[in-house]
């Protein structure tokens, strides 16, 4: 199978499995609330994004998880219902069993997934002809990246001084 | 020590009230005017003088400067519609507008601008707008000068802008400085969080207070979900309380009657409250013609500090390909963006090693962007406003060739520029874009991006129109004097009554428009 016939299967493919998703989810109910300590990610969307996130951010040496999810929590909170549908949408299609792997390629799971692993997902979706896809990776990105970037421990490493200090005391008593 | 604005106006007596705490609302308002932005607060404080009672209701919560600490994302959660992750319905453009005390003026780049020659005549000759003159609209346009202290930028421009400078010098095209609303400005840069000093004049800062000093109320924390009507007049307008972090709305709603409504809850939300009214539409035109000025981007990267960072944000910008064009493509504008982390590494493209490496050299980066002008021709009506399944508000600005064919004009000439300023390198915000490092390598590997949803990086921070002023109903929501077309006493002053875009940054013609407007509205009232 040539990449275009592959690709023209893809989205027949993606159609189905994005009902079947939905489905997925009604069968599901207990992985629809938020997962403890979070106002919005789930389980499942902790399982994808701590898979994704080092293959995002790349190698930063001050890398840190659990800000880094704490970070995209506190984002999310604030957008809209629609931008938070979206987003489980999405991590539905990409983490429940059926889909994962004709979706992602990731056909062994998110839990053990090597950073390789995770690049080659973000990849195929970068260069997919589906726009739901090239969609979904700049979602993925761009989501991660903010979330990380807007944190101060990751600023350093990047040459951002921060903020003017003495602004911290402009209006203390 | 500094004082707090809203601390000294307090202990002097302001009637503000937080909605989710208190249910104070005054007693027969003479206006109530719907969101505190650049058309809400313009007004509030030319009706409060005039001696009316006036009752503003704002969404978003009050934040003033000792609340703002140079935090994106803090900002964005606190003071952006939908978390500054708002996107046209199809995901294809982000979309930046503001949500708290002062609107979108809290948060804007400062940027000042007066309305051009070439829209005010496009709206004359399409729409009727007899007084779309730059005549007429000069005195309005000096006195908010005067008023929000807009003078060119005279500290010199910080590297991110005098690329732009140093670029169409070296090209010969057209560049000038940028005029800006503040005093005794300390070219902090973060003009996007909230200005920590005061030294923007934000509607937060200016009218909001002037309006308060007059009697007004300000109650904020309150959503605006409906207006009340009955055959050609509004009676008054339902709001219900934001929670406690402003994430929807909560608890009882209210009712509250006036025989004079203003809108002004700005583009996409204004026509939002209107369909969640129901308003006679007879002519299709609410939410219409709605404008973005979407932008592209090109970064580049240099040999010395660029820091874009700090400073003032934009201070330079070029016109040299801002005409309404005879065809069917679209004008543009030349400026540049400022450079935190947070918004920035959205922007840098890739992953992984190579997003990381680019990430690095954020200090030597340039963001350089082109704000394409929207509206001015017919085979471009820009988007249409509609109501999710909620409620809630989106627009729907479908993506045509004209714009991706603007869209490969303005990346070229944006590396243009960035070369002829000494770039190392320039890559397109694309998803595929690559860093270049000469011009002929830019135009070959632009020939090869594909110009299409999601791989060009589009976004907007100016959104305009969707209730636009028309002489004849067929044409538009209001007439030119800002007046409902169906809807007798309710009036719309704010970037939504727009019939195109602006075609430069739009907070001063919202300003000179709403002042014009509503000493107008005045006279009648006398
Ligand atoms: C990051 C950024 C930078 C910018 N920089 C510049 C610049 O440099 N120069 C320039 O000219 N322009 C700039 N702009 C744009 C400019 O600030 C806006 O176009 C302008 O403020 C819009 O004015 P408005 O009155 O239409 O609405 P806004 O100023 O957005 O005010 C509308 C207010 O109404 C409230 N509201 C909406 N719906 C409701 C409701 N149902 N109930 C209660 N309240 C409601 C909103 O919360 C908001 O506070 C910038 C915009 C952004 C996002």
């Amino acid at each position: 199978m040539n990449r275009r016939s592959f690709l023209k299967l893809s989205l027949g493919a993606t159609i189905v499995l994005v009902s079947v998703g939905g489905t997925a989810r009604f069968f599901q109910r207990s992985r629809r609330t938020s997962a403890s300590g979070y106002q919005v990610l789930r389980a499942q969307d902790l399982l994808f994004f701590s898979a994704l996130f080092p293959a995002v951010v790349g190698p930063h040496p001050h890398f840190h998880m659990d800000t880094a999810l704490a970070s995209l929590d506190r984002m999310l909170t604030a957008s809209s219902p629609a931008m938070r549908k979206e987003v489980y949408d999405l991590c539905d299609l990409a983490t429940f069993a059926l889909t994962r792997g004709p979706v992602t390629g990731v056909w062994s799971g998110w839990r053990q997934i090597s950073v390789e692993q995770a690049s080659a997902f973000l990849q195929r979706w970068q260069h997919s002809r589906i726009s739901l896809y090239r969609q979904g990776y700049q979602g993925i990105c761009q989501l991660c990246q903010m979330a990380w970037y807007g944190v101060p421990q990751a600023w350093h490493a990047v040459g951002y001084p921060g903020p003017p200090e003495f602004l911290q005391r402009l209006w203390e008593q | 020590m500094n004082k707090d604005v809203y601390t000294l106006g307090m202990d002097r007596g302001w009637n503000i009230i937080d909605a989710r705490s208190s249910t104070q609302v005054m007693s027969s308002p003479d206006v109530i005017i719907i969101g505190s932005g650049a058309g809400g607060a313009t007004a509030a404080a030319a009706l409060a003088k005039f001696g009316k009672r006036v009752l503003i209701l704002e969404e978003g919560s009050l934040k003033t400067a000792k609340d703002f600490h140079n935090d994106e994302l803090k900002a964005y959660a606190e003071l952006y519609q939908e978390g500054a992750l708002r996107t046209s319905k199809d995901g294809g453009i982000s979309i930046l507008q503001g949500r708290t005390v002062g609107g979108t003026t809290t948060v804007n780049w400062t940027s000042s601008f007066r309305t051009p020659a070439s829209t005010l005549s496009y709206w004359r000759t399409h729409f009727g707008i007899a007084d779309a003159q730059e005549d007429l609209l000069r005195p309005y346009f000096e006195r908010i000068e005067q008023r929000l202290h807009i003078e060119r930028w005279a500290a010199s421009p910080n590297e991110n802008n005098a690329v732009i400078q140093r670029g169409c010098d070296r090209l010969g095209w057209q560049w000038d400085v940028i005029p800006r609303n503040v005093q005794g400005c300390w070219n902090l840069g973060y003009c996007g969080t909230g200005c920590p000093t005061n030294a923007k004049q934000s509607m937060l800062v200016t009218s909001i207070p002037e309006a308060l000093d007059h009697g007004a109320q300000l109650i904020h924390s309150t959503r605006v979900q409906q207006l009340v009507w009955d055959n050609d007049r509004v009676t008054g307008v339902i709001c219900q309380p934001m929670d406690s972090h402003l994430h929807d709305t909560q608890g009882d709603v209210i009712h509250i009657n006036a025989p004079l409504v203003i809108l002004a809850g700005g583009a996409i939300n204004s026509p939002g409250v209107l369909l969640r009214s129901q308003v006679p539409n007879p002519h299709r035109t609410l939410g219409r013609r709605t404008f973005l000025h979407p932008v592209c981007m090109n970064m580049a990267v240099f040999d010395h500090a660029i820091d874009g960072f700090y400073g003032a944000p934009q201070s330079i910008y070029s016109d040299e390909f801002n005409a309404i064009p005879d065809g069917p493509e679209l004008g543009f504008k030349i400026e540049v963006a400022p450079m935190q982390p947070s918004i920035v590494s959205a922007l840098m493209g890739e992953f992984g090693e190579q997003h990381h490496q680019r990430m690095q050299q954020l200090a030597n980066s340039n963001l350089m962007l082109a704000l394409m002008r929207d509206g001015f021709h017919q085979d471009d009506p820009g988007g249409q406003v509609e109501l999710r399944k909620n409620g809630d508000a989106v627009l729907d600005y479908p993506l045509r060739a004209h714009l991706w064919a603007t869209c490969k004009q303005a990346f070229l000439r944006m590396a243009k520029v960035q070369f002829a300023a000494g770039a190392r390198s320039v890559m397109p915000v694309h998803a595929l874009g690559q860093a270049c490092t000469s011009l002929a390598e830019y135009e070959t590997h632009l020939q090869q991006l594909p110009m299409r949803i999601f791989d060009v990086r589009l976004s907007s921070a100016h959104v305009m129109g969707g209730c636009g002023m028309s002489q004849r109903p067929e044409d538009g929501v209001v007439d030119p004097s800002g007046r409902h077309h169906q809807l007798h006493n309710l009036y719309i002053f704010d970037g939504s009554i727009f019939p195109s875009s602006i075609g430069a940054n739009p907070q001063m013609s919202i300003y000179a428009w709403t002042q014009k407007l509503t000493e107008a509205l005045i006279e009648r009232l006398r």
